[in-house]
């Protein structure tokens, strides 16, 4: 289907999508519904909605349940659905990018949401990883931090000489501005996008 | 020949927890000639989180292309996640013009192509340094060695140049090089492991990875070779909680830990002392063949 033919399917099944969420639609509008998305799953017994359920509540233009339910922050990205869609959808892709909506329009935080949150600050900060900092920060913001629970494998991980005690931060004049600057033109970006779209609603 | 030569991008994870992958990797590939330049301030490819947002995941992993591309150099990728992401991003760079002119624009001054190849050190071994070369390294074969070659997610999904998705190989291949009995560990080889859910599902997580330990064990495997940081943390470092007190361990090893022991080099420069899961008694067992070997001859 070409790229128009499936803007127009996306018109006929009465859309309420619009931006990122309509590109979706138009990259899931070819799905037949056949599941062999579900049935690849690892992850899909723990999810309230399978994998080709999503798909379908896309095409409907279902975006607020969508981005409001467990099963997107369930995706272990594995890619079987991905590599298995007789249709050659990115499914996990897809699954993906529903989790960065979710995200930038401040849906309920999840745990998954919280864990993305605080890893992506990291990498902005220092450029690099920093295991401990994205423990605490993703534990200092759960109702019942876990940290003591933690004692154990920390102790295991520093016996093993697994944990850094400081982050490997990127010299500033050295990639550490470039990174910075590589998040901070994204988000203008998204946010010059937004805007237009805002202007083409109106 | 002329000798092989690649950029080397580590990863977050190699100087860490999976310290021992970095160790074993340089060593081995020093020990089969091939030269390794590690990317100069490389940056985190974003990992898992990054990929809610296609823009930023491929820029970020487009500045440690860009390095490599300039050299004329592909890159070897250690961690399967950093792996996938780039040679993903260079996919993309390379098909979608678009997508490279929005990237190069937030990169400043860069002109990345996308045209090089983004390279596992599985696939650098088995296809361009070659099993017959491996082989002819071999000094000490695995012989006790009843090993499951677990390939996780990400080396061969989405997409690779080099094997297939849903029955991969290659690793099968190297660990027959090296004397090892392999085990037929389809289709476990390639079922997630849960990795990315560990802090945000950890039961999801750990009952993933429980089962792929059973099914090991089921098999007759007494190791399981892996080649991702993320695998690693939950079929090593996790493997006791996984596995609940009953359960006998299995010892889970990269699988450059694997060939550095075959070909005779020192278990200490490989990093064994750092597994959670000891492999001593396994390690005791292959060395004993060894010497039983030497008295018979």
């Amino acid at each position: 289907m070409t790229n128009e033919a499936k803007r127009m399917e996306v018109v006929r099944l009465g859309r309420r999508l619009n931006g990122d969420m309509a590109e979706i639609g138009e990259i899931v509008a070819s799905c037949i519904q056949c599941g062999t998305c579900s049935g690849s799953c690892p992850t899909a017994p723990a999810m309230d909605y399978m994998p080709r359920q999503i798909m379908h509540m896309v095409q409907q233009g279902m975006k607020e349940e969508v981005l409001s339910c467990k099963a997107i922050w369930l995706c272990a990205t594995c890619f079987t659905c991905t590599v298995r869609c007789p249709r050659s959808i990115p499914v996990a892709d897809v699954l993906a990018r529903l989790r960065g909506i979710a995200v930038a329009e401040a849906y309920a935080e999840t745990r998954g949401m919280t864990f993305n949150k605080a890893f992506l600050e990291i990498v902005r900060r220092y450029g690099r990883m920093f295991e401990p900092e994205l423990l605490l920060r993703y534990h200092a913001r759960q109702e019942t931090p876990r940290l003591f629970g933690l004692a154990p494998l920390a102790l295991t991980l520093l016996r093993k000489g697994k944990i850094a005690f400081l982050p490997e931060r990127l010299p500033p004049a050295e990639g550490g501005d470039a990174v910075r600057r590589i998040f901070e033109r994204v988000r203008e970006r998204r946010q010059a996008g937004s805007q237009d779209q805002g202007t083409h609603e109106s | 020949m002329a000798k092989l030569r690649y950029a080397y991008y580590p990863g977050c994870s190699l100087s860490t927890s999976a310290r021992e992958y970095d160790l074993s990797v340089r060593a081995v590939f020093e020990h089969l000639d091939v030269e390794l330049i590690e990317i100069e301030q490389w940056n985190c490819c974003g990992a898992t989180p990054a990929g809610q947002d296609e823009l930023l995941a491929t820029a970020l992993a487009a500045r440690n292309l860009a390095w490599a591309e300039e050299r004329g150099l592909d890159v070897v990728v250690p961690c399967s996640e950093c792996f996938k992401n780039l040679s993903k991003a260079a996919r993309a760079l390379r098909e979608d013009r678009r997508l490279r002119h929005e990237v190069n624009a937030i990169l400043e001054g860069y002109a990345v192509q996308g045209r090089l190849k983004v390279k596992h050190p599985l696939e650098a071994i088995v296809r361009d340094v070659g099993l017959e070369r491996v082989k002819a390294l071999v000094t000490r074969p695995l012989e006790k060695l009843r090993v499951a070659p677990y390939y996780g997610c990400l080396i061969t999904r989405p997409r690779n140049d080099f094997d297939r998705p849903d029955n991969p190989m290659a690793l099968d291949d190297l660990m027959a090089a090296l004397g090892a009995h392999v085990v037929d560990y389809y289709p476990y080889k390639t079922r997630c492991c849960g990795g990315a859910l560990l802090l945000s599902n950890q039961p999801v997580a750990l009952n993933l990875t429980r089962g792929l330990i059973m099914k090991a064990r089921e098999r007759g495997a007494n190791a399981l070779a892996l080649g991702c940081p993320m695998c690693d943390m939950m079929l090593d470092v996790y493997q006791p909680q996984a596995l609940g007190a009953d359960a006998e361990p299995l010892p889970a090893l990269f699988f450059t830990q694997l060939v550095g022991l075959a070909m005779g080099l020192d278990p200490r420069s490989l990093g064994f002392g750092s597994r959670v899961v000891s492999p001593d008694k396994l390690l005791a067992r292959l060395s004993a063949e060894e010497s039983h070997v030497r008295e018979n001859t």
